[in-house]
């Protein structure tokens, strides 16, 4: 019974944070149809960001906004400035996905380069212990769920209510026509790269303050979820990546409880082939196959 | 000196038989496989367990799965074989018609996955500290010094990449060869051809990997260790910059590509005068050659040696099915970079001389 309480309080824990991240990950993909692998490495980028700063300062707050912004900013120049020209030279879909992996390998032996040998630790945020029944948490990871919460439910209101969420999700479903429209499209792509781009950055954040020690390619294991849990919602769909994330939390935490941590991976890739074998919709070609790239 | 001079080119040649294979792979069939080194890997995790003997031997202070005596060629074949079934299980799920940067990010994080699963499980590798003492082939047989024996497997490892280069060459260009080029160009118009494109595909994929299985198994009886870590996910990009670099679907140029970056600019800033601690210009590297990727991406997407534009002898017969095929043919380099409507696409056509 307590293994059972333990194991829905720190999946939900780790599955608040996979989700935040595969929603960043699923509006960049669903919005400008671009797969950026380089997302991993910066998440990376912003721990190690966030590293610098709270030697400084340990307001979990300012953390997670110097965050954001780093990760909107990064995204920005990612998606904008150095994927534009290559669009507009004609480079297809593998083609910029050779680009943004090669900007990932590029980004996290930067950061191998600076961090040098051994392993950084992230500085304790102050907290105290709570109990949940027999699980103990300190009320700093459940700030950062509530922040990860909030987050999702802002997305949700933003792309619901807003004049700018329905234009994302009319250039999301055609650019083309949306632009005949009178919709600012490549505005429109230019915003979902920051506020993604913001997303990343939390989630680097959070990733970084919870696990404590890392290194460069800390963010490379959360992205092998994030991808998961993109791939269990339908890819580009920001309330499927919410649940896909939740659930990989609830299954890789159960599984590191009942059998070992070290399985978590083999969970995840098994996750992957199921969905892959048994529901590819939302992911196979017939759905995206007539999709363009446009700035 | 001549030590370093044989073990370089004996890299050399597990480095062409590996970008070949992913040549076949990315450049004639359209995979985008980011997770070619998976293969290499358990080609030469195979190829030293089937060597190295019982893992209880040696006070059994590494485990590993299976463990036996096999005689010299038998444990290359064994990698080639893991390596190609691997691929062919790999290739079932992942070839599933998925569009072609998502089979690319899937190819990558089971990538991913395989490294962190092979440094979890001690019982499987041994960890991250993985296997050592894997024994050279026929070192007490031929009783060679140490140097004589490094030119004798240069030889062996020269022969085997002549040979892989025939089977390449024999393959691009039969019928086989051109059914992938058409699959790559235009998936609908060579399944409209009555082409069979994932079994085709599949093929490249799983010829590929038996290759990958080959340089991994070659390479790891050459330097006698095999660990996680020395077989991660960057590597793959290391022999896809030099395809891209070489010139994709061009064997002559892939090998200048290979011979250009993993060779000389790995090489060669080994004697660079060491700055910052040691490991610091490594990382340096892979940010050179990730830069170098995008500056052939953005000026040179076909490389300095692009594909050459292959014409054939008019034919009276079969021209029905192969023509809308063939006129697909030169798309392919403008279809991962080249600006719109270059000359490329213009001089596009199916005109048999």
């Amino acid at each position: 019974m307590s293994l059972l309480v333990d194991t829905i309080v720190f999946g939900i824990i780790s599955g608040s944070l996979v989700a935040i991240g595969a929603v960043g990950f699923t509006m960049q993909y669903g919005i400008t149809n671009v797969l950026n692998i380089a997302y991993g490495p910066i998440i990376t980028a912003a721990i190690f960001i966030g590293y610098v700063v709270s030697q400084s300062v340990t307001n979990l707050a300012v953390l997670l906004l110097v965050g954001g912004v780093f990760g909107a900013a990064i995204s920005y120049v990612l998606g904008i400035i150095l994927l534009g020209p290559f669009v507009r030279r004609g480079t297809k879909l593998v083609g910029i996905a050779i680009v943004t992996v090669n900007v990932g390998l590029m980004i996290e032996f930067s950061l191998e380069a600076i961090q040098g040998p051994g392993l950084l630790t992230f500085n304790e945020i102050p907290g105290s212990p709570v109990h949940i029944a027999n699980a103990i948490v300190n009320t700093s990871q459940i700030a950062l769920v509530a922040v990860s919460f909030a987050l999702m439910i802002a997305v949700h209101l933003l792309l619901r209510y807003t004049r700018v969420g329905l234009a994302m999700r009319a250039t999301s479903a055609d650019p083309t026509l949306s632009r005949g429209c009178g919709i600012p499209t490549s505005r429109i792509r230019a915003l979902t790269w920051l506020i993604s781009g913001a997303l990343c950055g939390v989630t680097g954040i959070i990733l970084g303050v919870s696990t404590g020690a890392f290194e460069s390619t800390t963010g490379n294991g959360l992205f092998i979820l994030i991808v998961a849990a993109a791939i269990v919602g339908g890819i580009g769909r920001p309330y499927g990546a919410m649940i896909g994330g939740m659930v990989l939390g609830l299954i890789s935490e159960g599984t590191a409880a009942v059998w070992s941590p070290a399985l978590k991976d083999v969970v995840a890739c098994a996750v992957i082939v199921v969905i892959l074998l048994w529901r590819p919709q939302g992911i196979a070609a017939d759905y995206s196959a007539t999709r363009v790239i446009a700035q | 000196m001549s030590y370093y001079i044989s073990s370089v080119l004996i890299v050399t040649c597990v480095d062409l038989i590996a970008a070949w294979g992913l040549d076949l792979q990315f450049g004639s069939a359209g995979i985008n496989n980011f997770a070619f080194i998976v293969f290499a890997a358990a080609g030469a995790y195979t190829a030293s367990v089937v060597s190295l003997g019982s893992s209880s031997a040696l006070g059994g202070f590494q485990s590993y799965v299976g463990g036996s005596h096999w005689p010299f060629p038998l444990p290359i074949l064994a990698g080639m074989a893991v390596a190609g079934l691997l691929a062919a299980a790999v290739g079932a799920v992942a070839l599933r018609r998925l569009r072609g940067d998502y089979e690319a990010i899937v190819l990558l994080v089971l990538s991913l996955i395989a490294t962190g699963v092979a440094q979890a499980e001690i019982g499987l590798v041994n960890g991250p500290a993985g296997l050592s003492l894997i024994p050279k082939p026929l070192v007490t047989g031929l009783g060679l010094s140490s140097l004589q024996y490094q030119w004798v497997y240069l030889g062996w490892c020269a022969f085997l990449t002549a040979l892989v280069f025939l089977f390449l060459r024999r393959i691009v260009r039969s019928p086989f060869g051109r059914n992938l080029r058409a699959v790559r160009d235009n998936e609908a118009a060579a399944a409209a051809g009555g082409r069979n494109v994932f079994a085709l595909r599949m093929q490249a994929f799983v010829i590929g990997g038996v290759l990958a299985g080959l340089s991994g198994a070659v390479l790891v009886e050459f330097v006698n260790a095999w660990a996680p870590g020395s077989w991660l996910y960057p590597e793959t990009f290391a022999l896809l910059t030099a395809v891209i670099v070489g010139g994709r679907a061009n064997l002559g140029g892939v090998a200048i590509g290979t011979i250009l970056v993993p060779i000389l600019f790995l090489e060669v800033t080994r004697f660079l005068p060491s700055i910052g601690y040691p490991g610091l210009i490594d990382s340096l590297e892979w940010v050179v050659i990730g830069l170098l990727t995008l500056i052939f991406m953005y000026w040179r997407p076909q490389g300095i040696f692009p594909e050459r534009r292959r014409r054939f002898p008019s034919r009276s017969s079969g021209a029905i099915g192969s023509g809308a095929l063939l006129s697909s043919r030169s798309a392919f380099s403008a279809s991962l970079a080249a600006p719109a409507g270059s000359s490329h696409v213009a001089k596009s056509t199916a005109a048999p001389e």
